[in-house]
Order: structure tokens, then sequence, then C-alpha cells
């Protein structure tokens, strides 16, 4: 299995699932209710400011502060 | 069982259908689709959260429709949480009878969420499984039937833009029983529950009502081809400022017809009275003061419509979302979030629809900030008095006048900038959120919807902030008509001179010439003026003599009211443009010792003033409100006031030193 990697590091189009943040408690419960729980899959579409995730069908936008901080488990090789 | 059971199991009630969802999953236009244009806006009690209430008829008999805040979770300390966990506990005849929980088919997974924590409440719950069309062609073919067998609640499929569905939906609504227990799902988490346990069993519902199995993470490559262009450092900033820059025209260049409109309406209205009435305290109340102050406060009204209609539109097609993160780059560095740049842009026509505006900012925090900054932005008002100053500032060198005419907008924006850094750092301590944002999916925005926006957000600040603004303007006016001041003198003599004219047309002139010297002479001896004498001490640092001061007074109204009152004051009439004429009498207006009122670093100091003051109390009413506390109004007319004093006394004791007269 794949170490946790930062969100940031990962290519366009790259699937991980999400592993944890160190965030705010009001961010991370943001992040929660946007559908981005634990271990859930996610794909990276876009990289930098905003980094945009897709988790199932909703598409969120996170400042690249927030990527930088969430951490994931790469499901396709980090390139 | 029909309507009117539900109504004879609620006791003869009104019966209350609460609408609640995710944001994006068109909740307003289902709500708008109910109750059309019969809706009105309020806040919640004790809050400055919006709901909007209407009525719809459903088989004859009729509903009250409560449209809940848009949210994604019951659970947490947002606004929006609290007041809807607060309306589905409630143990009174508030509580709704039913609540439609609004539903994207083609976003299952994150709004069943919503739902499961929803039927841990008792309420009947009906779910409306909007945008089924977009979800088919994503090719996400949904089994309605056994999902509502497994949710235990009807489940209508529908499309609320087109009205698809919405037969169904008022049928099921009318076949509730508002006494019936649903029966919930048995694996359904309890109330307490956390997210995590919500969404293994949305997860677990997914896979059992997908034919095909649960849709995987699709690519919507269209999506992604233009998030890409749009949130781009380079080419999103400047597709940010096209549509800026079309929304700034628009809010100027569309409304003006109608703020001309109402001007003139107005106006006339004034003179019809003048006409009826005979002349006195009372005509002067109501031309002067009431209908005045009405005329002010309406002639907002076309700014702050077209405002909301077009963040209306812009927010249905999903792009004020990608907006937030093209501005959030910069703004962040000063302590604002990027939400703010429809606030702060707004601000430059009117500060009014600008604070308004705010509510777009989900974050309490980085809502105050933009507020207590947006009155700093040059608006429109200001035009007046720029254009008096800069040309008494450089009367002979238009190309400097319009130097200092743009420099102007840039100290405002500077010092909007700066102060919300400064706030980040004590008052309100703490940087912007994080964004973290939905971005929703394009789509064609909703006319329909952008109209009732603009209606109930019009109606909003007639009924609120307009109640409080023509009570302050009739006081201000009061303070400046009142006392009267006996017969002039100048005037009386002028009116003898006009009696014996020779002809019609130079006795009508005389006689306007006497009317403006008695206008000076009111002005001089009205508690305004007198004001004006005994504040003038502490303007005397900024170069004012008691004239200026009286102009700044009378400006806390409204700043245009400057170049008015000093038209007044040189025996001019109230003129908000002056002529060539009455430029060159304001230029050499002199003090009460003979020399200028208006020097170089006298003009400098009033324009830095003006640039940094809070002269507009329509402002301070609309922050009293939207924020919910009087506290906030008066730190940013104590902020605001206090920078333009010390900043413009900076300018003119500097210029005096330098020897600049």
């Amino acid at each position: 299995m794949s170490e946790p990697v930062s969100l940031e590091g990962l290519a366009v189009g790259s699937m991980a699932r999400f592993h944890a943040t160190d965030l705010d408690p009001e961010s991370c419960h943001q992040l929660r209710s946007l559908g981005l729980t634990n271990e859930c899959q996610l794909r990276i579409c876009k990289k930098g400011e905003p980094c945009i995730v897709q988790v199932r069908s909703t598409r969120i936008g996170l400042s690249h502060e927030v990527a930088r901080r969430i951490m994931v488990v790469p499901l396709t090789p980090v390139p | 069982m029909g309507a009117s059971d539900v109504v004879s199991h609620s006791g003869g009630r009104r019966v209350t259908l609460a609408l609640l969802g995710n944001p994006n999953t068109g909740k307003t236009t289902l709500f708008n689709r109910l109750c059309g244009a019969r809706a009105k806006t309020s806040n919640f009690p004790g809050t400055t959260t919006a709901m909007r209430l209407g009525r719809s008829t459903i088989a004859g008999q009729a509903f009250d429709v409560i449209d809940l805040p848009g949210l994604y979770s019951l659970d947490g300390h947002s606004p929006e949480s609290e007041i809807v966990r607060d309306v589905l506990r409630r143990d009174d005849a508030s509580r709704p009878n039913a609540v439609v929980a609004i539903v994207d088919a083609a976003n299952l997974f994150r709004n069943l969420v919503l739902v499961g924590e929803l039927l841990t409440y008792d309420e009947p719950v009906i779910v409306a499984l909007n945008m089924v069309d977009l979800a088919e062609r994503l090719g996400q073919r949904l089994d309605v039937g056994a999902l509502s067998r497994r949710l235990g609640v009807p489940v209508i499929a529908m499309v609320a833009s087109k009205g698809v569905g919405l037969d169904a939906l008022r049928s099921a609504v009318s076949s509730l029983s508002a006494n019936a227990t649903q029966s919930r799902p048995a694996d359904l988490p309890p109330r307490e529950g956390s997210l995590e346990q919500f969404s293994a069993w949305a997860e677990l519902v997914l896979s059992e009502v997908y034919p095909g199995g649960a849709p995987a993470v699709a690519q919507d490559a269209r999506t992604e081809r233009v998030d890409r262009v749009l949130t781009h450092p380079v080419v999103g900033t400047l597709a940010f400022v096209a549509v800026m820059g079309l929304l700034f025209w628009a809010l100027f260049e569309l409304a003006t017809v109608p703020m001309d409109l109402i001007e003139l309406t107005f106006a006339s209205l004034g003179s019809a009275v003048t006409v009826v009435m005979p002349d006195g305290p009372l005509r002067d109340l109501l031309t002067d003061g009431v209908i005045g102050g009405i005329a002010g406060t309406v002639v907002f009204l076309p700014q702050i419509c077209l405002l909301f209609f077009m963040i209306s539109l812009l927010e249905d097609t999903g792009y004020l979302a990608r907006a937030a993160f093209v501005n959030d780059r910069i703004f962040r560095r000063f302590g604002l979030p990027g939400h703010a740049f429809v606030p702060l842009l707004t601000s430059h026509a009117c500060a009014l629809p600008g604070i308004m505006s705010t509510r777009l900012i989900p974050d309490r925090r980085d809502r105050l900030a933009t507020i207590l900054v947006a009155p700093f932005m040059s608006c429109s008002a200001r035009l007046p008095v720029y254009v008096l100053l800069t040309t008494l500032l450089f009367a002979d060198r238009p190309q400097l006048a319009g130097l200092a005419f743009a420099g102007c907008y840039l100290l405002g924006a500077a010092a909007a900038f700066f102060s919300a850094w400064l706030f980040s750092r004590t008052g309100l301590p703490g940087r912007p959120r994080q964004m973290v944002l939905e971005l929703p999916t394009y789509k064609r925005p909703s006319l329909f919807n952008a109209l009732l926006t603009a209606k109930d957000q019009g109606l909003a600040f007639l009924q609120t902030a307009g109640t409080v603004i023509v009570a302050i303007c009739i006081v201000m006016w009061w303070l400046s008509a009142y006392p009267k001041a006996g017969v002039s003198a100048d005037a009386e003599a002028v009116r003898a001179s006009a009696a014996v004219a020779a002809t019609p047309e130079e006795a009508a002139v005389l006689e306007a010439d006497a009317d403006l010297l008695q206008a000076k002479a009111n002005q001089s001896a009205s508690f305004a003026g007198h004001l004006g004498r005994f504040v003038q001490p502490v303007f005397a640092p900024l170069g004012y003599d008691w004239q200026l001061t009286v102009g700044i007074m009378t400006s806390f109204l409204a700043r245009e009211v400057f170049v008015s009152t000093m038209s007044v004051l040189v025996g001019a009439g109230d003129e908000a443009e002056p002529d060539e004429g009455v430029m060159e009498r304001i230029r050499t207006m002199t003090r009460e010792d003979g020399t200028p009122v208006f020097t170089r670093a006298t003009a400098a100091s009033a324009l830095v003033f003006f640039v940094l003051a809070m002269q507009c109390l329509p402002t301070l009413a609309v922050t009293r409100k939207e924020t919910g506390r009087l506290r906030y109004a008066g730190i940013q007319l104590a902020y605001m006031s206090a920078l333009a004093y010390v900043t413009a006394m900076v300018v003119y004791q500097s210029l005096r030193a330098l020897g600049v007269g």
C-alpha cells in the first residue's frame, strides 16, 4: 500500500483515497459535508490555485493551502 | 387522504411546508414554482440569515411554504445548520407539518447524507429528486421506486426548472397526512451519528437503488476545460475583469434611466405639493423632508434591483464560485476573502447594494471585514464632490485635475485594503477562512429566479433600511432648515429692487436672487449653521472655516449635499451641479477675515476628507441591519471619520509646511 502524500503533489487525472488533514475543525467539517470523508475516493481535476478535486459527482475547489494540508493515499502511481 | 385531512389532523391550524436541500439543487427554483411572485423575504428571528416565506395552493388548500437556507449537513455549528435544526425541533404551531427535501439526482450521494440526517427527525418527508434530466445525460439511471421504498418516503422525479414533476409533487403533498407516521429505514444512523456514519449509510443506499451499480467518479471534460480557463491566474483574471466590467457598466448605465425617472417623479410631486399647499412649515416638511427623504431612498432602488438581478444570473451559471478563487489570491493578503470582490466592486456604484451583496460571503468574520471597508470605495455620490474639489484644486490645469480625480479612486481602494489588513490584526483577528467551495455544474441561469430575487431584495431594502433612512433624512432636513432666519436685509434690498425693475424678466431674476440670499441667511441661522460655527474649531487644523464646516456637516446626510450646500452659501441656489459662474464664486469664497476659503491646501484636505469619511447615513443604516448590531455601524463611522480627519489634517499641514497656500 502507498504511503500518504500531500494532495498538491498528485498529477491531474490521478485517483487517490482521502487519508487525513490537520486543517481547523470548521474547514474539516466543510470538507466532510461536501463528501470528503474518511477513505473516500477522489480524482484530481486541476492542480495549483485553486486545486480542483472530484468526489463522486461533486467538484470541490480547494485553495492551495488546503490542498497542501490534505493527505491522501494515491491509487494510481505518483508521477 | 387529501389536503383537507392534513388540515383536520393539524387541528385546523395553518399547514406549513418546509423546503430543505443542499445549495445548488434547485431549491429556490422549486420554491418559486410553488409560490410564484407572492413570496416575501425576512430574517429568521434573532439572526441575519434570510428566509423566504410563500403561500401555495395545493388541491384547494393553502400552504405556507418556508424556504430554509441551503446547507450540506444538519450537523455542525454554522448559522444555517443551527436555524434548520431549530425549525425541525420546534414544539409549537410554527413547526413545519412536512419537509420537502430537494435532492440533486446527478449528485445523489452527497444529497442522501442530508436526507439521512433529516429522516432522524419526526416530520413527514417527501424527496423531490430534481434534475433527473441531467442525471440521465450523465448516464445515471436510478430506480426511483426502489429509492422510495428504501427511504420509506415518497420520491418524486422532477426537473423543477421546466415544471416537470410539479403536479406529482403537489399530489404527494396533498396525500400526506400530518399525523401519519412514516417508517424510517432500520439501518439509519442515530440523529447524533457522525457524518461518516451517514456517508456509509448513503453509500449502502446508493448501491441498492442503481440497477447497474452506483455511478463511478465520472469525468466531465467540458466542465474541466471551462474551469481551467476561468480559474487560470492570468486568463481567469482577464475573464473576471471582463465580466465585472460588464456588470459595473450595466449598473451605471441601465440604472440611469429609472433613477432619473424616479428623481423626476418626486420632483414633480414636490412641485405639485408646493402649488397646492400654502407656504409654511408643513409644506416644507412635506416637500423637503418627507418627499426629499423618500426620493433619496427610492432613487437607490434601480441599482439595488439590477445588481441582485445580475448577481442571481451569475450565481445560477456557477461562475461566482470560480471568480471567488480568482480573487482569493490577492484579497487574502489583506485579510479579505475572495468572495469580497462583488461587494467591493459594487460599492463603486453605491455602498448600499455593495453591503447588501455581502450575503454571498459565508463566513461571518469575512463578511464583517468586507462590510466595514466597503464604504471606502468611491461611490457615485462622491462624483460631484470630486468634480468640484479637483476643479478648485487645479482650476487652470485640467490634466492635473483629472489625475487627482483618478487618485481619489485609488486612495479609496487603498484605504479599504489597508483597513481590512488592519482589522485582521486588531478587531477582527484571524485570516480569512481558507477557500473550500463546491464548484457547481455550469447551468443556464433562470430569468424568473433573477427577477424574483431582484423584487425580494428591492422590497427588503425599502421595508427595512428605507424606513430608517427616511426618518434620518427628515431629522437632518429639520436641522438644516430650522430655526428660520428673520428676513434678510440683503434679500429685502434685492426684493425692493425687483419691485421697481424695468421688465418682468429682470424682476424675476432679482426675486430669484433675493430667494437665494434668504436661503443663505436661513442656512447660516439654522441649527446646522450654529453647529457649524460651534464645531469649526475642531476642523480648524484641517483648514476649514465655519462655511466649509457646515458643508461637511450637512453632507453627513449624503455626500452630494456638500455641493448644494456650498452653492447655497455663495448664494447660487442648491444646484447639485454648479455652472461655471457658481464654481468661480465658490472658488473665490472668503472667510470672515477676507482670506479665501479654498486655498490649494484646503481643497486638497477637503478632497481627502471626502474620499475617506463616512458621510452617508443610509450606509450606516444598512450596516446596522446587515450586521445585526448597531455597534458595527458605530465602529464604521468612528474609524472612517478618524482616518479621514487625521489624513486630511496631515495633508493640510504638510502642504502648508511646504509653502503651498
